[in-house]
């Protein structure tokens, strides 16, 4: 069994609440392909009518900017989290 | 020309299929492959039990007695209920649970697209709103049916062992029904 | 490896963030410690979301009407979706769902020990929803401001959803004591059961709370636990009295000079018992929760394996 999240399982959701309204970013969702992960998406984020519009990006394909305080170090660092990869932490280790 | 009784018992008919899969897919709120699956199982029960909420309380209405549609659901013996056995046949496993759907939503969406057309004017606004459910519903069971039919050996293994409990025929003509609706 | 005037650098900027309020997002510089708290914390909170859609779902095939059969489905299935945005916002700091999940199955992460507690009657479903959410919701609404901005963020979302848990909860208990004999002495019996252990779900005493100190200052936790245990029976004796139902709690008193309630000792000894393993519903709980992993396992594998020969058929047609 798979220790960490497969590459491309993670999408991240945007959603547009009114039509004219700019999409923005709700959270994320777990998904084994674009389908499945728009459908997780409905059924997580809009259950109470929350959205007009859905869209659906996996996680490891947006590119951000550096932010201020990353000037400290990595710069090329372009990834939407910290740690772009899941850590595999190795059975035994106390407290992680 | 139809009585009230004749449409109520129909209505009651409609909503007994809809409560008892209701009912089933209630069953499996922590029991999904994952989480996110629990979340769409339980909204499809949902959908059922509110489709079912509707039949009964239009039921209720033309028998004009001091029954309301709790009675309905609750209050008979098991050889008053006419839903279709299928639906109430135990959950086993994922393969059973999504084809079982996945033959509801099929058959639903032609049912409830033939009854939009009612001369009755409640029915065909109970199944307007059903529509939209089972569209959604039908996409949600085509895609999981590609996915255990096209994905591993056990997967298409275990939809194989759900079929005769279906009363369906071979693996085959399902997959080419799939093949159809897919192209 | 930062060196140390980096690291005295970053920290200063963490700190300056946090004392101006200012959210600290997955890009930004984190204590280690800090980083730890929140993956143990966020990831404990979306466990228990999750186990907690057990006790109540224990009940959704004898739920007594269409209507409570329908809002007892859509709380359960909010609570998986809460569990959801949880564990959706503690990956955003490197560890993920798999991992969280491995943890609690190998029993190294914890969830509240109040889904420990069997529901043996329909009225433990309005306790359940009054009580325990009622509970969640005091901690929740404080922790809509917590520092780090995914949780915060998921915390907004969640409490727009809780208001309706609790009012579904007291609504049952209403009904109840509205009713029949039995049904009165069926809820009484239901809050005297659930009335402690949900002030256990505020944790230790302050005094005994080695934790609390470093989240506060951190403002990760932006109030104590008998601050906040206070607010939920503030607000809730109230409610118990409103409907007739009396808090077990002998030693209750409303007082004047303090504006607020005295009460009784709780039973420190049952809280760590539970927390430790040995409540009445622990082993079920978990166990139950990894033999649906378990037995889910073929499903995701056929799902991976149907998107992995698409692919290939598409590097094919390229």
């Amino acid at each position: 069994m798979s220790n960490q999240t497969e590459k491309g399982e993670l999408w991240e959701v945007f959603l547009q609440s009114k039509s004219g309204l700019a999409f923005k970013h709700a959270g994320s969702v777990h998904g084994s392909d674009a389908e499945i992960a728009l459908q997780n998406a409905r059924d997580v984020y809009t259950r109470r009518n929350e959205a007009v519009g859905l869209w659906i990006v996996p996680s490891d394909q947006i590119a951000a900017a550096p932010s201020d305080s990353d000037s400290f170090f990595d710069p090329a660092d372009d990834k939407v989290y910290r740690h772009p990869t899941f850590y595999n932490v190795p059975d035994g280790v106390k407290h992680m | 020309m139809e009585t009230k009784e004749m449409i109520a018992a129909y209505a009651t008919r409609l909503g007994d299929t809809s409560l008892i899969l209701s009912h089933r897919l209630a069953e499996l709120y922590a029991s999904g492959p994952t989480l996110e699956e629990n979340v769409a199982l339980t909204n499809i029960s949902l959908d059922h039990l509110g489709q079912a909420t509707t039949f009964y309380q239009y039921a209720a209405k033309l028998n004009a007695n001091d029954l309301n549609e709790d009675d309905i659901a609750y209050r008979r013996n098991e050889r008053e209920y006419y839903n279709f056995q299928l639906v109430e046949q135990p959950n086993t496993d994922f393969a059973f649970v999504m084809l079982r759907q996945y033959l509801v939503d099929v058959f639903n969406y032609h049912y409830y697209s033939a009854l939009c057309n009612s001369n009755d004017e409640t029915l065909a606004a109970i199944a307007a709103k059903a529509i939209k459910e089972v569209k959604y519903h039908y996409r949600h069971s085509r895609e999981w049916l590609l996915r255990l039919a096209k994905g591993t050996e056990l997967a298409y293994n275990k939809l194989d062992n759900a079929l005769p409990i279906c009363g369906v025929i071979p693996m085959r003509c399902l997959l080419q029904m799939l093949w159809m609706m897919n192209s | 490896m930062d060196n140390n005037e980096d690291y005295n650098k970053n920290l200063l900027e963490f700190e300056r963030k946090i004392e101006a309020e200012e959210k600290i997002e997955p890009r930004d510089w984190m204590p280690d410690e800090y980083r730890q708290h929140l993956i143990r914390q966020m990831s404990q909170h979306a466990h228990s979301e999750v186990i907690g859609m057990q006790p109540e779902g224990n009940w959704v095939n004898r739920a007594p009407s269409l209507r409570s059969k329908k809002i007892l489905i859509a709380k359960i299935q909010d609570e998986g979706g809460h569990g959801l945005y949880l564990y959706s916002a503690a990956e955003t700091l490197g560890v993920s769902r798999d991992q969280f999940v491995k943890w609690l199955h190998e029993g190294k992460a914890k969830y509240s020990s109040i889904f420990n507690y069997p529901t043996l009657s329909w009225a433990d479903i309005g306790a359940i929803g009054w009580l325990v959410d009622g509970a969640a919701i005091v901690n929740q609404v404080s922790l809509c401001r917590t520092s780090y901005g995914p949780y915060s963020r998921a915390m907004v979302r969640i409490c727009k959803e809780e208001s309706f848990h609790q009012r579904q909860g007291y609504e049952i208990m209403c009904d109840m004591m509205n009713g029949t004999e039995d049904q009165r002495k069926m809820a009484q019996d239901a809050m005297n059961r659930w009335w402690w252990p949900s002030l256990m779900m505020f944790g230790p005493t302050d005094n005994d709370s080695p934790n609390s100190q470093r989240a506060m200052k951190w403002k990760i936790k932006r109030e104590s636990n008998d601050k906040l245990r206070q607010k939920f029976i503030y607000k809730t004796v109230g409610q118990a009295e409103f409907i007739g139902l009396t808090v077990p709690d002998p030693d209750l008193n409303w007082n004047e000079e303090a504006q607020h309630y005295d009460f009784g000792e709780i039973d420190w000894n049952e809280f760590y018992e539970v927390i430790k393993g040995r409540g009445p519903c622990n082993k079920q709980r978990l166990e139950t929760h990894i033999k649906s992993h378990q037995e889910g396992e073929w499903v995701r594998d056929t799902a991976r394996e149907y998107n992995r020969l698409k692919q290939e058929v598409k590097k094919e047609l390229v």
